[in-house]
């Protein structure tokens, strides 16, 4: 491994510590775990569509709505704030260059965002396992066909929400960067 | 051999505002750091310290000018591998611990694997900051976080040391502190540059001083010479009587010299306070 990538690493790892250990990175987990597990109990507003979808649907639909309040705060947070303090000074001073900075502070926020969201999908996961369940063995006692979900289908939607909070948080990255540069 | 910080003919100009009036912030400075000795940069709030500081460090680019730092082009990576920095009221990442912090700046400063536990160890000891070092750094005292930010600084043993106002805000028991990891640094052979408002402090440590007011450099040189006055003399006498006294004048002006005031010593209020608060650190 080079010692740019080494450092970018560093950066990214103790960004990703940092955030962790933040209280609202557990407070905004809570949140989107209730929205999730509370999908299940409002399913009967379904409005027609399928059930499974309509679980799936709302969980993702909280999981990014959260996500992007974590990704808004922590990035603001976690770049903004270390600029306006001067902690980014001491780091910079080392022989390391913006680039690597930038990027390790974009690799750990969105690691946290991909930690959430791969949380938040395994509840989904087990939310919509369960419910399946319960359709199958409805639909076996009425004889119709049952209604299922992928887990391919899930495997992409998570990977489409951790790609679509990858692009808050480098909109969020690029206004702090600018905004920093022209109040000072 | 070069010396520690060589600046020539620096000048740095801020723009400010829409319209880019132009503030001169440093004017064609020069200035040259000695290696193995303690420098002080003084001068008033807005004078261009600060900022000459960020250039050497590569954080500001120069407007015009010349930096070299130990026979390096300035913001270099061989730079600043051979520098150490503690910015002015530095604020850490509060949720890692002290170790914690002072590993991850090693790892950055380019410490080897290998070395890493030993000199992480080393540099909390020197800061007197092993006890401390496992607690998150959001529970740190303010001289704490000026003892934890000296052990950042200096955790890849650098040449050369910044340290931009190390005591402000800081109580006189961790200003002495302070002002006994920098003595440790110089008994290393390295190079440490001071910039304080505490102008007895910089007197006690500093070997040379360079004084700046509105971007210039107004005096420069060691600080024995600079603050000397070689016309007056100091004697400290114990027990004197009115009639020794009398004796003494008499035959000083019976050899050309004038008394010219009698006082009675006083020991400084930064002196009596650390010698009644002795012991109690800040841990």
């Amino acid at each position: 491994m080079n010692d740019s990538l080494r450092r970018t690493l560093w950066i990214s790892r103790v960004t990703f510590l940092e955030a962790v250990r933040q209280r609202f990175f557990a407070f905004l987990l809570l949140l989107g775990a209730a929205m999730v597990l509370s999908s299940v109990s409002l399913r009967v507003f379904d409005f027609g569509h399928g059930e499974l979808k309509f679980i799936a649907d709302f969980g993702f639909g909280g999981m990014f709505f959260f996500g992007s309040v974590l990704a808004v705060v922590m990035t603001a947070q976690l770049f903004f704030s270390e600029i306006d303090n001067k902690t980014a000074l001491t780091l910079l001073a080392k022989p390391l260059s913006r680039a690597e900075f930038l990027l390790g502070k974009f690799c750990g926020a969105w690691a946290v965002l991909g930690v959430f969201i791969v949380v938040l999908a395994g509840l989904q996961g087990i939310v919509l396992w369960a419910r399946e369940q319960e359709l199958i063995a409805l639909a076996e006692q009425s004889g119709k066909l049952p209604a299922t979900f992928s887990v391919g289908g899930l495997g992409q939607l998570i990977l489409m929400q951790w790609l679509r909070l990858g692009v808050v948080i480098a909109i969020v990255l690029a206004i702090s960067a600018l905004a920093r540069t022209y109040s000072a | 051999m070069s010396p520690a910080i060589s600046v020539r003919h620096l000048t740095k100009d801020f723009r400010i505002g829409i319209r880019g009036l132009k503030l001169r912030a440093v004017d064609d400075l020069s200035l040259e750091v000695p290696r193995g000795q303690v420098f002080g940069l003084l001068g008033p709030n807005g004078c261009g310290k600060s900022t000459t500081l960020k250039i050497v460090l590569g954080l500001v680019a120069a407007t015009a000018g010349e930096i070299g730092i130990l026979g390096h082009p300035s913001a270099t990576s061989a730079a600043r591998r051979r520098t150490g920095f503690l910015p002015e009221a530095p604020y850490f990442h509060k949720f890692l611990t002290g170790r914690e912090l002072v590993r991850y700046c090693a790892q950055l400063s380019g410490v080897a694997s290998a070395d890493l536990d030993a000199a992480v160890e080393d540099a909390l000891g020197l800061a007197a900051m092993t006890e401390a070092a496992s607690r998150p750094i959001g529970t740190y005292s303010k001289g704490m976080l000026q003892r934890i930010g000296f052990a950042q600084a200096v955790v890849h043993d650098p040449e050369l040391v910044i340290l931009d106002e190390p005591t402000a805000g800081v109580d006189p028991v961790g200003s002495a502190a302070i002002g006994r990891m920098i003595h440790a640094m110089r008994a290393k052979g390295k190079t440490v540059v001071l910039c304080s408002h505490l102008l007895g402090q910089v007197e006690q440590v500093c070997d040379r001083v360079a004084i700046m007011d509105r971007g210039k450099l107004v005096l420069e040189g060691a600080v024995d010479d600079v603050l000397a006055r070689r016309d007056r003399h100091v004697m400290t006498i114990e027990a004197m009587t009115p009639a020794a006294r009398a004796a003494a004048e008499a035959a000083l002006e019976a050899h050309g010299a004038k008394v010219t005031s009698v006082t009675h010593p006083r020991r400084s209020l930064e002196d009596l306070f650390r010698e009644l608060v002795t012991g109690s650190r800040d841990a």
